[in-house]
C-alpha cells in the first residue's frame, strides 16, 4: 500500500523537496531529494513508526503479541491491575523470588505452550530498568559480559512445574544465525533452564516497519505474525521477535509486539 | 567561533573557510555567500576590514550534556544531550533566533530514533540550513520534519554516531548556519 502524499519545494532551494502528510492531527515532512519512490515510501512509515514510538507511555502499557495471525500472549505493566493479578498468582507459588513492584514499568503476562522450547503454560515476568546480577546469572550456570548485556532481563514461571527459566537479553550474538532483518539496534535473548541447561532457540528482536517484516517473512516463507486487516499504519508494532535454532539454524515462528497505552489502575 | 578575525590580518581563504568552502580553493569576495555574510550586493564597492568578525552562524547553542533512560522492555534506550521536561542536562540560551525565538525543549540523542531537536511551538522546516555539534554537520534538509500537538521536532534517524557523547557535564555547542 502506498501512502498518498504532497510535494513541497523549499522556496530557498527548489532542489530541497518534501514529501508531506498530515496524520492524525500530525504533519510531516520528509526529505525526497534523489530517493526513489519505494525509498520515500519507507521514510514515511519510519516516519510515522517514529512518532508511535514517542507516543508511548513510560510506564502504562499492554503489549499483545501476536503470532501467525493471533494472540498468544498479553503483557501488562506492573503498575495495572490486570497486572497485579497475575503477581499474586505468581507470589503464591514462587513467593518473593522477585521483587515484583520495583518498576512500574515491569511487564507480566500469562504463556502457553504455544512454542519451544516452552512446555507447559505459565506466567512471564520482565524486569527493567537492571541488568540481571552476576548471582542471578551464576544461579542459571551462566555469565555474561556485563557491557554485553541490556537492561532489563525475563523470568518464565512454570506454574505446572514450578521450574523457572531466566530469559538474558544482549547486544552481539557470537554464534551464526539465519538471515534475519538488520538494524543496528537489533539485540538478541537466551534462555537457561534451573538444572544450568540453554534452550536450543534463541530470540532476536528486531525494529521495522510491517511493510519490512512482511516482505523479509515472504521471502523467507515464514508467517508474518499480524492478520493482513490489522496494524497497516505503523501505529503500535515497533518491535518484532524472531527465534532461531541455534545448531540447525532453522527459523522459529515470527512474534510482533503491538503496544497500547493504558490508563493507570 | 568565527574562522575570520575580529582585527589584525585577514584574508579572503579566512572568508571562503567561514562559509564552508575548501581551504586554498578559489572564491571572490563578490561570491553570493561571502557578500552575505556581510549583507552586501553584488558589484557594489567592497572593503575587506568590513568582515572583521563576520560570522556565517544564525545562532549557537552551548549544551551541557544531561543522560537519562527510558527503561521500557523491548524499547529500553539510554539518552543523551539536553530535555527541558523532565529536566536533563542544560543549554544556553535555549531559544533559536532562527525559528522565532522559540524555545528548545530538547536535543538529543538516542539509540532507537536518533537524534532529535524539539521546539515549543510550531515552526516552520526552514530559516536554517545545517546544525553542527561537535565537529558533526547535519544537513535540516535531511531531517524528518513533523509538527505534533502544536509542537515541532527535526529528526535525523540515520544519525548513528552520539554528537554530544557519553560524559555528562561535558559542553558542547551546536552552531545553527
Amino acid at each position: 500500500m502506498n501512502r498518498e502524499y504532497t510535494t513541497r519545494v523549499s522556496e530557498e532551494d527548489v532542489a530541497e523537496t518534501y514529501a508531506t502528510l498530515t496524520k492524525n492531527g500530525s504533519y510531516f515532512e520528509i526529505p525526497k531529494g534523489n530517493r526513489s519512490e519505494e525509498e520515500v515510501q519507507q521514510e514515511i512509515d519510519n516516519a510515522l513508526l517514529q512518532e508511535a514510538l514517542f507516543k508511548l507511555s513510560a510506564d502504562h502499557y499492554r503489549d499483545d503479541v501476536y503470532c501467525d495471525k493471533v494472540i498468544v500472549r498479553q503483557d501488562y505493566s506492573t503498575g495495572l491491575t490486570e497486572a497485579q493479578a497475575l503477581i499474586q498468582e505468581l507470589q503464591a507459588v514462587f513467593p518473593n523470588y522477585e521483587d515484583w513492584d520495583r518498576h512500574n514499568h515491569n511487564m507480566v503476562g500469562r504463556y502457553t505452550a504455544y512454542r519451544e522450547p516452552y512446555n507447559n503454560s505459565g506466567i512471564s515476568f520482565y524486569s527493567s530498568g537492571e541488568k540481571p546480577t552476576e548471582s542471578l546469572l551464576l544461579s542459571f550456570n551462566t555469565s555474561y559480559l556485563n557491557s554485553n548485556l541490556l537492561e532489563w532481563y525475563g523470568l518464565k514461571f512454570d506454574l505446572d512445574s514450578e521450574q523457572v527459566m531466566l530469559k538474558v537479553v544482549f547486544r552481539s550474538y557470537e554464534g551464526e544465525t539465519p538471515e534475519l532483518p538488520t538494524n543496528p539496534r537489533n539485540f538478541y535473548a537466551a534462555l537457561y533452564n534451573q538444572d544450568g541447561t540453554e534452550s536450543n532457540w534463541v530470540d532476536y528482536y528486531a525494529f521495522a516497519t510491517p511493510k519490512k517484516i512482511r516482505e523479509f517473512c515472504a521471502a523467507k516463507g515464514l508467517s508474518y505474525p499480524l492478520p493482513p486487516t490489522t496494524h497497516t499504519d505503523c501505529d503500535a508494532v515497533g518491535c518484532w521477535g524472531f527465534v532461531f535454532n541455534k545448531d540447525t539454524l532453522e527459523y522459529g515462528p515470527v512474534k510482533a509486539y503491538a503496544r497500547y497505552n493504558q490508563e493507570a489502575s | 567561533m568565527s574562522d575570520i578575525p575580529t582585527s589584525g590580518a585577514i584574508s579572503l581563504n579566512q572568508m571562503h573557510t567561514e562559509v564552508d568552502g575548501a581551504s586554498g580553493s578559489i572564491a571572490s569576495i563578490n561570491d553570493a555567500d561571502i557578500r552575505a555574510l556581510i549583507g552586501k550586493g553584488s558589484g557594489v564597492t567592497m572593503s575587506f576590514n568590513e568582515w572583521y568578525g563576520a560570522s556565517s552562524s544564525l545562532d549557537t547553542q552551548t549544551i551541557t550534556v544531561g543522560a537519562w533512560a527510558i527503561a521500557n522492555i523491548y524499547f529500553s534506550t539510554a539518552y543523551y544531550g539536553y530535555r527541558q521536561s523532565p529536566s536533563n542536562g542544560a543549554i544556553s540560551d535555549g531559544t533559536l533566533n532562527v525559528a522565532s525565538n522559540r524555545t528548545i525543549a530538547g536535543f538529543s540523542w538516542n539509540g532507537i530514533t536518533n537524534l532529535g531537536l524539539f521546539l515549543s511551538g510550531s515552526a516552520s522546516n526552514s530559516g536554517w540550513t545545517t546544525v553542527t555539534i561537535n565537529g558533526i554537520a547535519l544537513s535540516r534538509s535531511s531531517a524528518t520534519f513533523s509538527t505534533v500537538s502544536g509542537n515541532s521536532r527535526w529528526l535525523w534517524n540515520t544519525q548513528t554516531t552520539n554528537p554530544f557523547g557519553t560524559t555528562v557535564g561535558a559542553t558542547k555547542q551546536a552552531v545553527f548556519t
